[in-house]
């Protein structure tokens, strides 16, 4: 089956097509899960590299997992983030804690470009403060503000319930607001943006 | 720093993923080709197999074995032709290149003892 014609297809179904020997299954799951899985990992750790690496490996879980996969259980993308997040985990846990400012500093901005330098302000401030959250703090928000997970998503994703969710968001995104308090000029807010 | 502003952080964050580079892309897509070559077909299940509906409708496989042993039995018979198969054939042979009769052939001499004594 040609990669267009499984734009439609969900990602339950490629993975069984995968696990059945269709050449062009991989490469739609590919396409369509990689860009998500990847920033979900790049703010998790805050480090291209690592992110990509998890990136990798969670997908590799994935293809060795296709031919035993259970249709009707979880969602292939679910069950990708849970992979992800613990391999995330992993990797925080065996290195040292970051401080605010071991955030990489993000690449120059073109000349000029003044909207491009207040993205990345806007990025390196929530790539920081997100940094400085408790790691199920930080997963928490991630899946569900950037990720756009709905709570019990989140919680199957991280194996709690769907209230300790719901308080680990809003712990979040306090700890955030916190963080970043007395920074709403610097990053542009108060032109009513 | 409000609600609104912070969701105006996370809308840049969605906006601003990162795209996987064409070199982490082709990584995976290598890992998948490999770990597919891997798979073996899985098994067909019995009642799937093409065959299966045409061995139910000869009647099953008792039966089947039956039918083949009967043509084994035949083909046997063919090519060994058994003693008094052989005997049968010889005297009409016989009878026939002597030109005589159908009346005259003697298919069990043996009974002519029984005739002559009344």
């Amino acid at each position: 089956m040609a990669l267009d014609a499984l734009s439609d297809v969900s990602d339950e179904a490629l993975l069984v097509l995968y696990a059945n020997g269709d050449p062009w299954a991989a490469r739609a799951l590919t396409l369509r899960l990689t860009p998500r899985l990847l920033g979900f990992a790049a703010l998790m750790l805050a480090d291209r590299t690592e992110a990509e690496d998890v990136t990798q490996e969670a997908m590799l879980r994935l293809w060795r997992m296709a031919p035993g996969w259970q249709q009707g259980g979880a969602r292939v993308s679910t069950w990708l983030y849970r992979v992800a997040s613990n391999l995330c985990l992993d990797r925080l846990r065996k290195s040292r804690p970051r401080g605010l400012e071991e955030v990489a500093e993000p690449e120059d901005a073109a000349p000029g470009a003044v909207a491009r330098l207040i993205e990345a302000d806007r990025m390196l401030a929530l790539d920081r403060a997100l940094a400085a959250l408790p790691d199920r703090q930080r997963q928490a928000v991630v899946l569900r503000h950037i990720e756009g997970l709905t709570n019990p998503e989140i919680a199957a994703v991280m194996d709690i319930g769907v209230e300790a969710v719901e308080s680990l968001v809003a712990r979040g995104k306090k700890g955030l607001t916190a963080l970043l308090s007395g920074r709403r000029a610097e990053l542009g807010f108060e032109d009513g943006d | 720093m409000q609600d609104t502003d912070l969701e105006g952080l996370f809308a840049t964050a969605r906006a601003g993923r990162p795209s996987p580079s064409a070199g982490l892309t082709a990584r995976i897509t290598a890992d998948a080709d490999a770990v597919q070559a891997g798979f073996k077909p899985a098994p067909i299940p019995a009642g799937r197999r093409p065959w299966a509906g045409w061995i139910a409708a000869m009647g099953g496989h008792r039966v089947l074995a039956g039918l083949a042993t009967a043509a084994l039995a035949g083909l046997w018979l063919g090519f060994a032709q058994p003693a008094p198969v052989l005997t049968l054939t010889l005297t009409l042979r016989e009878a026939f290149a002597a030109d005589a009769g159908p009346w005259a052939i003697e298919l069990i001499p043996s009974l002519d003892a029984f005739g002559l004594e009344g």
